[in-house]
């Protein structure tokens, strides 16, 4: 040997210790020495002599020359292990390491900079989130305080409209009141004064009952409680009765007011006429608030089953920005110094999206505000309204029975329908009114819910099991809207709250006397 | 109102005025049961009855503050207690007492 054995030269003992193995080949690279621990890297069939390159497969296409660090091999036994090629004048040391270590830490590291990764990751996601759920917070934030603001408003709107006719009530009440405990003069004009107190009165309180009505109707709608209830009704004298009650206001204010219709007198449309004369008396009471000069003007159409009304006026007009707020509930202009709950509009939008209609508003500044909507109202045909407009005559004929049990009632029931022609048969209690039918068919009736034996609803599933289809309508002193769903639920034509008006009564009967004939028709 | 009266809507009218002192025992009659600051639910259903007769009857009649302090007690009557009932009642046996 012309060199010193390696092994020898760094002591065999020190090599095992530091896991150390080697390979010597020339410069054909052909193996001139191994180191005896090459074994235990699963190199076992390194001979001297043979190729390095045809036995070490890291080893081929390299020269004896080469001078390279491999980090990470994979040695046959399954170690990972380093190799330096180390190349001196004569011969390429090829020293092997054991790097299981430095695999595993590298490894560790791998998956502590994977670790890393994802948790930046999800750090990112996180605050992606934390952003998006603070910009929510934001924006809920800005709708609490726009819904404080708008109940602050509401508040002190309501408490403005409710003192303003409590106060007239209480102030014209201590009048009469006043006049009553001095009765000195008794001449006509005190008379005329006190009526007109009592007038005043009853102005307000019919005010007041507007305003609780618009709030119940707010909350019923919010809950979808409002129900359409769809008659048949002349659309003309609907608009009439609606410039009749905005006359006084528009007069006052010396407005003009015009109703300008493009409907037939006697067109008769299948309609909920007490929720369009609601929409409609809001509309025109807004344009004749917001107004005070110049005029107000309501157009209606009916074409194809359609029909379409516009509501303009020479107001101040609206905002734009104003525009996009006026349908929340309890909105209302800031500096308009016009009271009101806010509601008007956007219950008029709900009633008129119930209808199948939407509630367009455009309006210019210092020019006016325009209104308008488009709600189905399927006409009658005119065989069909002369029977409407007939039908009082039919009336007479129509055999009715009422049950009541409460005798006060009954009677008062009785004689005011006897007064418009209608003679009533009266029971006392579900049963009765059962037995009743059995032996004698009646085209209407009418019928209390408390009633002791069999009470309104008992009586109601009675006749729905016996298929029985005589037109009931339900007088109850119950406004819980539940025994109205109950009723109608179980098949009732129609559900009055007393005290019960005899002429909606006399309405309903009309439209039973219609559906009846248009059967019979078919 | 009045005006449009026929004598025999005249003539009911004076009678339902009429049965107010019998209305008004009727509520006595349910307080006295009440004022010992029990009410069972048995209790409150028989004065709920009374005042549902009651409600729809005078608001037939035209008595619509009757009709209204009737409702109003009715609203109340699952969740007030005797102590709280009883002047209400008294309140509308006063309102009847006015009008008879």
């Amino acid at each position: 040997m012309l060199e010193a054995n390696l092994q020898q030269r760094i002591n065999a003992q020190l090599l095992d210790k530091l896991q150390l193995a080697y390979i010597c080949v020339d410069s054909s690279m052909t193996v001139v020495e191994v180191s005896d621990n090459l074994s235990s890297y699963g190199y076992n069939d390194i001979v001297i002599g043979a190729n390095v390159e045809e036995c070490v497969d890291f080893m081929f296409g390299f020269d004896a020359q080469t001078q390279l660090d491999l980090p990470m091999v994979q040695s046959p036994s399954g170690i990972t292990i380093s190799v330096s090629l180390l190349p001196s004048d004569r011969l390429l040391t090829v020293l092997i390491s054991n790097a299981s270590n430095q695999a595993d830490q590298r490894q560790l590291l791998q998956q502590k900079a994977n670790e890393n990764e994802l948790l930046v990751e999800r750090q990112e996601k996180l605050l992606t989130q934390l952003e998006q759920a603070s910009e929510q917070l934001e924006s809920k934030n800005e709708q609490l305080e726009e819904a404080s603001r708008l109940q602050t408003s509401f508040l002190s709107g309501v408490s403005h409209e409710f003192r303003t006719p409590l106060t007239s009530i209480i102030g014209y009440t201590n009048l009469v009141e006043q006049s009553l405990q001095c009765p000195t003069d008794k001449t006509g004009s005190d008379i005329q004064q006190k009526a007109d107190h009592l007038r005043a009165v009853q102005r307000s309180s019919r005010h007041l009952l507007s305003l609780v009505e618009n709030l119940l109707d707010h909350g019923k709608l919010d809950s979808d409680e409002i129900m359409l209830r769809p008659k048949t009704t002349n659309l003309v004298e609907l608009f009439q009765d609606v410039e009749l009650l905005l006359k006084p206001l528009s007069d006052a204010k010396h407005i003009e007011l015009t109703i300008n219709l493009d409907i037939d007198d006697s067109t008769i449309v299948v309609i909920d006429d007490s929720r369009l004369r609601q929409c409609l008396i809001n509309l025109l009471g807004n344009a004749v608030k917001f107004t005070d000069h110049g005029s107000v003007s309501l157009t209606a159409d009916l074409s194809g089953d359609f029909l379409s009304i516009k509501v303009a006026d020479t107001g101040p007009g609206i905002s734009d920005e104003d525009l996009q707020k006026i349908r929340l509930p309890f909105w209302q202009a800031a500096d308009t110094g016009k009271a009101g709950t806010g509601l008007g509009l956007t219950i008029t939008e709900r009633i008129i999206e119930l209808m199948g209609g939407e509630l367009e508003v455009s309006s210019v500044l210092s020019e006016g505000t325009q209104v308008s909507f488009q709600i189905p109202a399927p006409m009658l045909m005119d065989q069909e309204c002369a029977k409407v407009l007939n039908s009082k005559q039919s009336l007479a004929d129509m055999t009715v029975l009422l049950a009541e049990d409460d005798h006060d009632i009954a009677a008062l029931m009785v004689v005011m329908m006897a007064e418009r022609g209608v003679h009533l048969t009266h029971v006392e209690n579900g049963a009765l009114a059962l037995e009743a039918m059995q032996s004698t068919t009646f085209d209407f009736v009418l019928m209390d819910i408390h009633m002791p034996v069999m009470t309104g609803y008992e009586t109601l599933a009675a006749l729905q099991q016996a298929n029985n289809s005589t037109p009931v309508v339900i007088m109850s002193a119950s406004t819980v809207e539940a025994g109205r769903m109950k009723a109608e639920s179980l098949g009732c034509y129609d559900y009055l709250i007393k005290p019960v008006d005899v002429d909606d009564v006399i309405e309903i009967m009309n439209h039973v006397a219609l559906d009846k004939d248009a059967d019979h028709t078919c | 109102m009045s005006q449009a009266d026929s004598p025999q809507i005249k003539a009911l009218k004076e009678r339902y005025r009429a049965s107010f002192p019998e209305k008004i025992e009727l509520l006595r009659q349910q307080c006295e049961t009440i004022a010992d600051g029990q009410i069972c639910s048995k209790q409150r259903l028989q004065v709920n009855e009374e005042l549902h007769k009651l409600a729809g009857s005078s608001g037939m009649y035209g008595y619509h503050e009757i009709n209204t302090s009737c409702r109003e007690i009715m609203a109340e009557i699952d969740v007030s207690d005797a102590a709280a009932l009883v002047p209400k009642i008294t309140g509308l046996m006063l309102l009847l007492e006015r009008h008879s």
